[in-house]
């Protein structure tokens, strides 16, 4: 299967192992373009907005990520914990799921969205049913 | 220009109000749904339904069932769209509140290259970035700006 690995980049470096592990398993892999930089660099942080912000409109990240999810049969969102946050989605995460969902992809989380108290959202995913897979690749098919 | 409007039915009466000022400008304009069907196929208002969703238990099926349906057709609306309008008004004390839902909705518009009109400014919320990232157009309320 092609798979698109999405999720914050504070997780740039787990894509890359992920996306050698499903590879491993025999899938295709992508990860966002600019996964490899996020990884490499050290001062490259997802927690300076102004500067993240202006990374994702220089190099039209969010475009290249929609198109991404578009050429793959399915997203994987990395969902680990972040901000004290079990299950953490972002919007650009959000967006993910939503366009998925809109395309007709199939979608995998790593972990069980945040409980809808702690984040509203919660609800918005799983109404579309993406398939949890409680840290378990194998259960991706 | 053919418009879709977005945003929470809690602003029913105020969306109704900017459709009816956009018709006037000329605009084609689709929002959600007036009324959906209940667990038993009767048809309510989208108001009544959003105050039954708004206590509902995660396992109240059908409720959710039709939310699902209407993120689904709502998308559709948006591809069928050569903009969208986010009716952003102010929620949970936060000015021009945009929430997962919208957000969703902008996502899609931005990859299908439509236009995105924010009816107010841009609220403040840790995805504002996000929201800046898919290049909205601020009205600032006046609904002469879309063109």
């Amino acid at each position: 299967m092609k798979i698109f690995i999405c999720g914050s980049m504070h997780f740039a470096k787990k894509m890359l192992e992920v996306k050698k592990k499903l590879e491993e398993m025999g899938h295709v892999a992508e990860v966002p373009c600019d996964t490899q930089e996020f990884a490499n660099n050290h001062k490259m942080t997802t927690d300076n907005h102004e500067e993240n912000y202006k990374w994702c409109i220089d190099n039209d990240i969010i475009r290249k990520c929609f198109n991404s999810v578009a050429e793959n049969d399915a997203i994987l969102l990395l969902n680990y914990p972040k901000n004290g946050i079990n299950g953490y989605v972002g919007a650009s995460g959000l967006m993910e799921i939503g366009l998925a969902y809109y395309l007709n992809k199939k979608i995998f989380l790593l972990y069980p969205p945040p409980p809808v108290k702690e984040a509203k959202y919660s609800h918005e995913i799983l109404i579309i049913q993406p398939t949890i897979l409680n840290g378990n690749l194998n259960l991706i098919s | 220009m053919k418009i879709t409007i977005c945003g929470s039915i809690a602003f029913q009466d105020e969306v109704l109000s900017v459709k009816e000022k956009l018709e006037k400008l000329g605009h084609e304009v689709r929002l959600w749904p007036l009324q959906l069907k209940d667990e038993r196929g009767k048809l309510i208002s989208a108001k009544e339904y959003y105050k039954i969703r708004k206590i509902a238990a995660d396992d109240e099926k059908w409720v959710w069932d039709r939310k699902a349906e209407a993120v689904l057709e709502h998308f559709d609306k948006v591809a069928w769209s050569d903009a969208i309008l986010v009716a952003n008004y102010d929620k949970n004390d936060i000015k021009g509140y945009i929430g997962g839902n919208t957000l969703m909705e902008m996502g899609l518009a931005f990859f299908l290259k439509k236009k995105i009109y924010l009816l107010n400014e841009i609220p403040e919320l840790p995805y504002k970035e996000e929201i800046l990232g898919v290049r909205p157009i601020i009205l600032g309320g006046d609904l002469s700006k879309i063109a």
